[in-house]
């Protein structure tokens, strides 16, 4: 992936490969060659405190486990990667400043990084990692709008916690839950564009990203994602 | 990824080669009298002239909650994460 769009998605994760497989703390000092686009105190501070605390290794196991077929190691995957993305938003929303867009790809990505991204992966590890990413988020994302949607519906005593995750206007949470729902069967008839939608929509990638993870052309890409987006519109139309 | 993307897919793509005058002319044959596939495709050819930005945006906006005191790790949901549907 030398020159092509792809190896622009994960500039981290290449920088921080050369720490080797088990890169410790003491790292530290080199950790501007290693983080190299980490800029302040707070977010080194951030990773080195969390990125070796012991879930490397775990990920990688369930990522192999994913591979033979293992599908307690897919769910184990699943619950592993939707807690780290909430704690990295959650991080994310209480030291950046108010009003910021939180970018779901930068999300996973870091996500990515702090539990696998430095364990020199398979390709198919990475793309089983992001699949399980885009799912995780996507479900990071019902969650939230559900939770919301119940408060204002007269179920004002359930207390929406913050994490950093906030659909703003009714709307986006009314259009979010919609289109959960049409991707599901979307996928009942074409689930190699359903879950190009996660990928795209929920995780937030762009086409080279996804042409990587999927194995397809980014035209291919396109062509999928153009097709996607109407039949959800028809769909949620009920035309 | 070789699998196959479905012909409602295949002519759809297709399709939007295709002028407006051109298109019926292409679907007549494309679709080659299965009546089903076509009133499919041309209700995919209506959704998509009203696209507009549909999509385009991920879902994320932050908010200014000022519930921001609770720090990083206090707001894990570690329980329930994968058994929702």
């Amino acid at each position: 992936m030398n020159d092509s769009p792809g190896s622009q998605a994960y500039p981290m994760a290449q920088a921080i490969s050369p720490a080797g497989p088990s890169p410790c703390p003491q790292a530290q000092s080199h950790e501007g060659k290693f983080l190299p686009r980490f800029q302040g105190t707070t977010r080194l501070t951030y990773l080195r405190n969390l990125a070796f605390r012991g879930n490397v290794s775990d990920a990688t196991v369930m990522l192999a486990g994913v591979e033979r077929g293992d599908p307690k190691a897919a769910e184990e995957l699943l619950a592993l990667v939707y807690d780290e993305l909430r704690r990295i938003a959650a991080f994310k929303m209480s030291h950046e400043s108010p009003g910021q867009t939180l970018q779901p790809t930068a999300l996973v990505h870091e996500a990515w990084l702090r539990l696998v991204g430095n364990e020199r992966p398979t390709f198919n590890n990475r793309a089983h990692f992001f699949h399980t990413a885009s799912e995780a988020m996507r479900r990071i994302l019902i969650d939230r709008a559900r939770r919301r949607r119940t408060e204002r519906h007269g179920g004002g005593y359930v207390r929406v916690e913050f994490d950093g995750f906030d659909p703003a206007a009714p709307d986006a949470d009314d259009q979010l839950l919609a289109v959960h729902e049409a991707v599901d069967k979307l996928a009942l008839e074409h689930p190699v564009q359903a879950q190009l939608v996660k990928l795209k929509y929920f995780a937030g990638m762009t086409n080279e990203e996804v042409s990587e993870v999927m194995g397809v052309s980014v035209a291919t890409v396109k062509n999928y994602w153009t097709f996607s987006r109407a039949w959800l519109r028809d769909e949620i139309d009920g035309s | 990824m070789s699998e196959d993307p479905g012909r409602d897919v295949v002519i759809f793509t297709e399709a939007l080669r295709f002028s407006a005058e051109e298109r019926a002319d292409f679907l007549d044959r494309a679709c080659a009298g299965d009546e089903n596939l076509r009133r499919k495709v041309e209700a995919l050819l209506r959704a998509h002239e009203r696209v507009g930005d549909f999509l385009e945006t991920p879902p994320i906006e932050t908010g200014t909650d000022d519930e921001s005191d609770e720090g990083p790790l206090a707001t894990g949901n570690s329980n329930g994460s994968s058994s929702d549907k």
